[in-house]
């Protein structure tokens, strides 16, 4: 048990017989020994020799036993060193002085061999037991380290996956805790070709690791297909999908998708599994709840899956608020829960524009402790007007001169696709191809959205934008929608030509759908007039139309509509 | 937290009633509840009438036990749930895999 | 001899110390006699603490080499030191001083 280290023993006695005696004894137990003849030389000695176990003499002459003791102990910060008082010492206030000075134990003279011999033994079990406890303790923080510098390098990949710099823009407001992915949190906001923003509120079952692994397919889907301008639908669809296959039976997401069309004025919604989500009006205290009427994502199966989504009025002003259910249980002291009711009393009393900070604070002094927003999620977004959303940056950097430079291309879709097809994304696909249409993908993407969306809702399906004349009538007009798709006939079919003269870009889109027409006449006279009144719930179509493109024509009897798009490849 | 399961008299229900909270701890027991037994039984009661919590840890669960049953044709009720609990279920739209009583 | 040393202790010393035995014995002598002078010093300098902490050392290697009477006396020595009381003082030391003697006589036959 005296292995080659650990086994100096330094012996301070003043007095010559009995410091021969102990070293004597302590030689002969196996110890290297070190003797010190005063308390200067004891501390000399421990710092030159750096003894494991010290004999020390209480009462010597110069600098005595208790004051070389409280210098050792305070030395030793890692490193046990035990020290045991030599005394002849009997009175119990001298031995509480040795305990007081770092004494470990106690040696009374005579010296007795068998006695010193079992206290060497005794300190040394407890050296080594310190130094186990030590070992494991440098254990424990060299992994804590380590699992800290894991979820450092998990944080970073979480940051670049989730893209957590989209939500860095004046219009979103959010509460993100660095740990959410181990919490299962996930907030993801993107925008699509058009400028509409998604934005998605996502917690998994579980924590740690269990709970983020989904984080990156589940971005990986959001963030590609809404760069491709896929619908709200499609792309809870396919994250559905693609959780089912990833995660574990029994793990699935809770989530909120949405997105926002600044041009259109509106908001969809798709909720599964989170509390309800809120829209605040910006000129009155009315709320409106955005209730789970879905399964979470990554429990039904491929077409069980109910991908239908609500689309709400929006006002410049209105506040859209979405958190995960830690806002909702977050405890007091007395263990009660926050409760939904109190989150809607604060949304809908005072003004908007704190609506973010009233339930943060509201929370945190419910809770009352600090540090609270660890685990709180939550998000905001603000309804902004269309040029206050940044544009999606422009990906790659290409030759804009390069590419096809007279081409033209025709696409029909017939009835099974338009049903539940969305042609969008792959239209875009194509005329990005031609490097120099990129720099305007924005509003391309927009013409064309407007273009089909008129074609197949006013054209083939027949429905009446008067209808979303009220909020009602929104609502009636996105439901009739859905059950017209059910058994659409017809068909809506591009006409695509475009053009580079020496650094002209010309562009023509012709859209004819196998509806009856309408008086495009008259509509297009109202529209004008209405131009330069704000809000008003039609209208707003044709002015998008008027904005982006050089040129907007109907033709008889109004299932036919070509605009021209034209610009220099160096304008802005 | 506690759990405890029985089959009914001509033993083709199992029943499972849960005690407490019931979140991640009851992981092994709840599935104990059901897994090994010798004949599976053709329909499930979750008895939720002392269950005071349930968690999306528990909802995890009781779709392991769903799969377990059959998936889409197993026959799984869950019953005697308190508000809190209900409310769980409800903002997950459970009702949409299983019966809740 | 067994009222001026202890045998039995001075028979486990011999074990202990072994052809150190003698050395440790003759340092005793020596630093005995140091010791005493230095506690006489004291008491002739009026010097109570290095009357007290002479007359422990002395003690304590008393102790050791199983000199238990000296042993006592250099106990009772300290104890008025401690206390600053000199009244018993110079007949302590002379008692010290009588009984180091023998305890050096003893050892100096051994």
């Amino acid at each position: 048990m005296i292995s080659g280290n650990g086994n100096r023993v330094l012996v301070a006695d003043d007095n010559a017989v009995d410091r021969k005696l102990l070293a004597k004894i302590v030689g002969s137990a196996g110890f290297e020994v070190v003797e010190a003849v005063d308390g200067n030389d004891a501390v000399d000695k421990f710092y030159s020799d750096k003894p494991d176990l010290v004999l020390l003499d209480a009462l010597m002459p110069g600098r005595d036993g208790f004051s070389v003791a409280r210098e050792i102990k305070a030395h030793d910060t890692d490193e046990f060193v035990p020290i045991i008082f030599l005394t002849s010492l009997t009175e119990a206030s001298d031995l509480a002085r040795c305990v007081e000075a770092g004494g470990d134990d106690f040696l009374s003279k005579p010296y007795n061999q068998v006695v010193l011999k079992a206290k060497l033994q005794a300190m040394q079990r407890m050296r080594e037991t310190n130094q186990t406890v030590q070992l494991q303790r440098d254990e424990i923080a060299r992994h804590h380290m380590q699992l800290v510098a894991d979820q450092e390098a998990a944080k970073a990949v979480f940051d670049n996956v989730a893209h957590t710099r989209n939500l860095e823009t004046p219009y979103i407001k959010y509460l993100l805790s660095p740990l959410a992915m181990f919490n299962g949190d996930v907030l993801l906001a993107a925008q699509n070709p058009a400028n509409s923003v998604y934005v998605l509120l996502g917690d998994f079952t579980g924590h740690g690791l269990a709970a983020a692994i989904g984080t990156m397919p589940l971005a990986d889907v959001f963030y590609s297909m809404t760069a491709k301008g896929f619908t709200l639908s499609q792309i809870v669809k396919e994250c559905n999908r693609k959780l089912g296959s990833v995660l574990p039976p029994g793990y699935f997401c809770c989530a909120t998708a949405l997105m926002l069309d600044f041009n259109r004025s509106t908001v969809e919604v798709w909720n599964g599994g989170l509390p309800s989500a809120y829209l605040r009006k910006a000129s009155s205290s009315d709320i409106r709840l955005l209730a789970s009427n879905h399964l979470p994502l990554g429990i039904s199966s491929g077409d069980k899956f109910d991908d239908t989504t609500l689309v709400y009025e929006v006002e410049l002003g209105d506040r859209l608020f979405l958190a995960t259910d830690g806002v909702i249980e977050s405890r007091n002291a007395a263990g009660e829960y926050f409760g939904s009711d109190t989150l809607e009393d604060i949304i809908s009393q005072g003004e908007p524009y704190d609506l973010f900070d009233r339930v943060q604070n509201a929370v945190n002094s419910f809770v009352n402790f600090d540090g609270r927003d660890d685990d709180l999620t939550m998000v905001e977004i603000t309804v902004v007007t269309p040029d206050q959303v940044q544009a999606a940056e422009v990906v790659g950097d290409v030759e804009a001169l390069g590419g096809p430079r007279d081409w033209k291309f025709s696409y029909e879709l017939g009835p099974k696709s338009l049903k539940d097809f969305n042609p969008l994304p792959l239209l875009q696909q194509v005329l990005m191809g031609a490097p120099y249409l990129r720099t305007k993908a924005t509003a391309i993407y927009a013409v064309l959205a407007e273009l089909y969306s008129n074609a197949l809702e006013h054209g083939v399906l027949g429905l009446r934008s008067e209808m979303k004349s009220s909020a009602e009538g929104f609502a009636a007009y996105y439901a009739a929608r859905v059950s017209a798709l059910e058994n659409v006939e017809g068909f809506v079919r591009f006409d695509f030509q475009g053009e580079l003269m020496d650094e002209d870009v010309h562009l023509r889109i012709r859209v004819t759908d196998s509806g009856n027409g309408f008086d495009f006449e008259k509509f297009v006279a109202r529209a004008k007039d209405a131009v330069d009144t704000v809000g008003g719930y039609h209208g707003r179509g044709i002015r998008l139309l008027w904005d982006l493109c050089e040129t907007v024509n109907y033709m008889t009897p109004g299932n036919q509509i070509e605009v021209t798009m034209h610009w220099n490849v160096n304008d802005e | 937290m506690s759990i405890k399961s029985q089959l009914d008299d001509n033993l083709q229900k199992l029943i499972i009633a849960i005690d407490g909270r019931f979140d991640f701890s009851a992981h092994k027991d709840f599935r104990d509840a059901y897994e090994d037994l010798e004949e599976k039984p053709h329909s499930y009661r979750i008895d939720m009438s002392e269950a005071q919590y349930i968690d999306s840890s528990a909802l995890g669960m009781l779709l392991l036990l769903r799969d377990h049953a059959g998936g889409d044709s197993a026959d799984v009720e869950i019953v005697n749930c308190n508000a809190d609990v209900k409310k769980i279920l409800t903002i997950s739209n459970f009702d949409q895999l299983f019966t809740i009583a | 001899m067994n009222e001026v040393l202890n045998e039995e202790l001075l028979n486990e010393l011999k074990l202990i110390m072994e052809d150190e035995f003698s050395d440790l014995m003759q340092t005793f002598l020596v630093e005995s006699e140091k010791q005493f002078l230095s506690a006489q010093s004291a008491w002739d300098g009026g010097d109570f603490p290095k009357l007290r902490l002479s007359a422990h050392s002395l003690k304590g290697s008393c102790a050791n080499v199983g000199a238990e009477q000296l042993q006592q006396t250099c106990a009772l020595l300290e104890n008025q030191a401690l206390a600053g009381n000199g009244d018993h003082v110079p007949e302590l030391l002379a008692r010290v001083s009588t009984q180091l003697n023998d305890v050096h006589d003893v050892i100096e036959q051994l």
